[in-house]
Parts: structure tokens; sequence; C-alpha cells
């Protein structure tokens, strides 16, 4: 824990955006969320839909969750944290599901799960709740941009390739994998983009050395 | 470089090559010039695709390593005569470049590269890839062949019949729809003696998958033995114990282990094909055992640690001789260590 404080200390506002865009993604560098992501993004529109309901109900949830105060035993933190969460969730819910109600109706269990996600359980204690509030703020932010930017890169890029659509319009893709619409090719496709994000990772790195 | 069997790996490569050239020779009599065409593409693209990946990656390429020439070979013996070429030419590329290359090229691969290149396009084409052509048919060499001239395999109605439809001489020279070098039971019965008498292939694993599968469809079917002969042959499953459970690449080093690996590959063969109904349920089969017998060897090595420590308590003259060997192994990874 100290030296993560260490760490948390030492972090620019530079630092921080690269690390929750690029370096320390949640999605494709952590492994965060993924979940949902496999089971519920197979286009564009539901990769929108994942990335709108998270940001909602995750920011506001860290946001309320930064004020329970130190002296309270980490488990039950936790427990508020998720308290927290479902009580975020309510509001959220009302307002998706005047927006987007099929979409929401789609996303099936892994909406309400999005409450207990580990950035709530986890990033939350391990990172954010140890840097200023300012600095907090915009780390949870960028961290939830990092996570939607790559969320809507996997939705459209499984959408081309396992249904030969974009944004549910046929685009006449010469070949369509349907697997990649499948969990397996979930999966897949997101160890795929995880290992080209160390590549990219790794090339910056050697420019940078250069 | 020596493998587990203390065969050196290109004598064992070689002997796979062997056997293999044969099932191709087979084939091609059998499916014509387009079968000779659908090799020829799978096992160029295979080796190339390693080349290009393995200059990529920055290392050393090895002038006797003809692994991905193996894997192209038993890929393309897994495909059906008629399969679209740019079809053949996805599964190479995700054998290679994805099952292989990824996990830190030959022997890193914790899944069969070849069973992972045709379980991604079985999954992805269905349609091309689990529809077959009759042999001595002749097959159009364009890359799409018209849909009146392919059949449902002869395993998919084995398992939604429940009884054999193929005469027993003819189930053993692979008169038969199916892919187009997985069904020759005869000679590949020949190739899994002469393999395990070579100790290409893992001998105890074989034996342990073929009798297990055995029984139990034996069992399964009412004491039926020609339906022990159609599991055998179709759904590639005596191909897939042999080419693609069995070599040593994939299989766990001690003896105990490679037991229970082949117990675990024919026990999920019968289960998936005779309740999920499953065709080729011998490539779901060594996929999902793959990790466990990485396992197994972890278990098998801890426990014979555990016995090592406590020799002087368990055996008062020698050890078992598995445990032995298994000892052996230890000291010879402390030796390397």
């Amino acid at each position: 824990m100290d030296k993560d404080r260490d760490i948390v200390k030492e972090n620019s506002c530079k630092t921080i955006i690269y690390n929750a865009m690029l370096k320390k993604n949640p999605m494709l560098a952590s492994g965060m969320v993924i979940a949902p992501v496999i089971m519920t993004v197979d286009s564009l529109p539901r990769a929108l839909t994942l990335a709108a309901s998270f940001s909602l109900i995750t920011f506001f949830t860290l946001l309320i969750s930064s004020f329970v105060p130190k002296s309270i035993v980490y488990t039950v933190r936790i427990i508020m944290y998720a308290f927290i969460g479902a009580m975020v969730y309510v509001p959220a819910s009302i307002a998706l599901e005047y927006f987007i109600p099929e979409q929401i109706e789609r996303m099936g269990i892994f909406f309400p799960l999005l409450i207990i996600n580990s950035f709530v359980i986890y990033r939350s204690e391990s990172i954010f709740f140890l840097e200023s509030k300012g600095k907090m703020m915009l780390d949870i932010f960028f961290c939830i941009l990092g996570y939607d930017a790559a969320v809507l890169l996997y939705g459209i890029i499984r959408e081309i390739i396992g249904s030969g659509t974009a944004w549910e319009t046929i685009i006449g893709m010469p070949v369509i994998f349907s697997v990649f619409a499948e969990p397996f090719g979930g999966f897949l496709l997101l160890g795929i983009m995880a290992a080209l994000l160390r590549v990219v990772l790794l090339t910056i790195k050697r420019v940078k050395q250069k | 470089m020596y493998s587990k069997s203390g065969k050196t790996e290109t004598s064992i490569m070689t002997d796979m090559l062997i056997v293999l050239l044969v099932l191709a020779a087979v084939s091609v009599y059998y499916y014509g010039l387009r079968a000779a065409l659908v090799i020829a593409i799978t096992v160029g693209v295979c080796c190339i695709t390693d080349f290009i990946s393995i200059k990529l990656r920055k290392k050393d390429t090895v002038v006797n390593d003809i692994s991905a020439f193996i894997t192209g070979l038993t890929l393309s013996m897994m495909l059906p005569a008629s399969v679209p070429y740019y079809e053949a030419v996805i599964a190479a590329v995700f054998a290679i470049v994805i099952a292989k290359q990824a996990f830190g090229g030959h022997g890193c691969e914790i899944f069969n590269a070849a069973a992972a290149g045709f379980l991604f396009i079985s999954l992805c084409f269905p349609e091309n890839i689990l529809t077959y052509p009759m042999y001595f048919e002749k097959i159009p060499f364009s890359s799409l062949v018209p849909s009146d001239m392919l059949k449902s395999s002869m395993v998919k109605l084995f398992i939604t019949s429940g009884s054999p439809s193929v005469s027993a001489p003819d189930l053993l020279v692979g008169k038969f729809s199916g892919p187009m070098g997985t069904g020759f039971v005869a000679i590949l019965l020949v190739a899994a003696v002469f393999l395990a008498l070579r100790r290409s292939v893992s001998a105890i694993a074989l034996s342990a998958e073929v009798v297990v599968s055995g029984i139990a469809v034996f069992l399964l079917s009412g004491f039926d033995p020609n339906a022990v002969l159609t599991f055998f042959a179709g759904g590639m499953t005596l191909f897939g114990m042999i080419f693609l459970s069995c070599e040593y690449s994939s299989m766990p080093q001690t003896r105990s282990s490679r037991l229970l690996y082949g117990i675990l590959v024919g026990g999920l063969t019968v289960l998936l094909q005779y309740y999920s109904k499953t065709e080729n349920a011998i490539v779901y089969a060594v996929i999902i055992a793959a990790p466990f017998g990485i396992e197994l060897d972890r278990k098998a090595l801890s426990f014979a640690e555990m016995l090592k420590n406590r020799r002087g308590l368990f055996f008062r003259s020698k050890p078992l001789k598995h445990v032995q060997e298994t000892l052996d192994i230890l000291d010879k990874n402390d030796e390397e260590k």
C-alpha cells in the first residue's frame, strides 16, 4: 500500500492521462470489467450502451464513495461502496432506460452487475482514494475514458469482422468470421487487442529510448 | 534438442512426416488433385507464416525445424477436400500466428496448433468445413465447390441416428464422407503401432485414450462393435488421438500424468460426442485437456518431490519404476537449474 502511495504521489497529470488511456488501460492492460464486454459488446451501439452505463455508474459511485471516512474498517467500507453503487444505479437505470430502453434490456444481468465492478471494489482503495481530490477526479475521469475508448474500439472491430456490419448496417465484408460474435471469439479478440497494445507500448518505449 | 521421450525432436518429426505423407498420398488418390492443391496451400502458408513470424519476433530460424510443415500437413488432413482455398489459408495463419507463435513458438505451445486452427475455421465457416465431398468424385478446382456435391459427415449421421451407416470394411479403408485424411483406419492403426514403437507418440496416453473411449462406446452403444469402429473412424477420432493429443510437444512429462491425460482425453471425447452431439469431438477434447496436461505434470512432480523428501519413510528398497522416472526428471531439472 505504501508503495502504491509513493507511486500515486509521483504521478503528474500527463502520466495519469498516459497511464489511463494506454499504459494501464483498464480493459486492455489490466483486464478490468471484461465480462460485460465479452458477453454484451458485439456491435457499436452495444459498446456505446456499455460505455455510457459504466461511465455513469462508476464515476458517481467513486465520487460519492471517496467521502466515506477511512477510519471505518476496510471490509465495511467496501460494503458501503457497493451500497452507494446500488443507490447510484437506480437513477442511472431510470435515465438510461428512458433514452435507450432496448439496448439496456439487451445487456441483461450485466447492467446491474456494473455496481460492483473492479473499479469500485479494487482500484478505488489501491489508487484513486490515495490521491488528492482534484487528481483523483482527473484519474477517475481518464480511467473511465480509457475504458470507454477501448470498449468502443472493441465494439467496432467485433461488429465489422464478426457480423460484417457497421452500426448495424451491412457493409459488404468479403469474409465474415461469425465466431467473433460468440463469447469464444470475444475472448480471442480481447486477447489479440491486449497483445497489440503491448506491441504499441513497446514501440513507444523503443522510440523514446532512441 | 531432445524430447521428453529421449529421442531427438527431428527424429520424432521425421516419423510423423512419413506417416502424414502416406495419409496425404492416399487422400490425393481418393479425392484427386484438388486435395493435393489444398495440402500444398495449407503447408505452404504454414511454413511462410512461421518464417515471417519468427523474423518479426527477431528470433533465429532453425534449419531442421519442420514443425510448421507438420502442422500444415496435419491441418490439411483434417479439412474436407472441397474447402475454399481462402479458408485453408485462414486456418493455417491462425494455427501458426495465434496458437503457435503467440505462445512463444515451437515447444512452448499450450494448445495443438493444428487443432486450434481447425477449431477456429470450423466455428467460423461450419457450412464449408463440416460438409464433405464423396471419395473418387471429381471435385472442381474452383474455390467454392457446388453445394449439391457436398454431404454431411458419416459421423453426424451416426450421432443423430445412433447406429452406424457404413459397413466395417468400408470404414477400415475410409470409404465414407469425412475429412480428407482422417478416415483411413487401417493405415492409422499401422501408423499408431509404428509411431508408438518408434516412441514418437506416447504409447501410454494413446492406449489409455483408445481403451477408455472404446470401452465407453461399446457400453453406450449396447455392445455393438461396429459402433466402436465407426466412433474411431469417423469424427477424426483415431487420427486426433495419434496426431493431436499424443505428440510429445503437448504431452505431460511423467508416465502417470500421461496415463491420466489419456483417460481424460478419451473420456471427454466420448462425453462430447454422445451427450453434446459434437462432431469432431476429439478436437474439442484435445483443446480442453491441454491445460490439464500441464497441471497434471505439476501435480505429479510435486507429488514426486514429496516422495523424494520422504523416500526413506515410504520405500524400504527401491521406489516404483514410474516414481523413479519422475524423480530422475526432478534431478535433471535441478541439474539444469
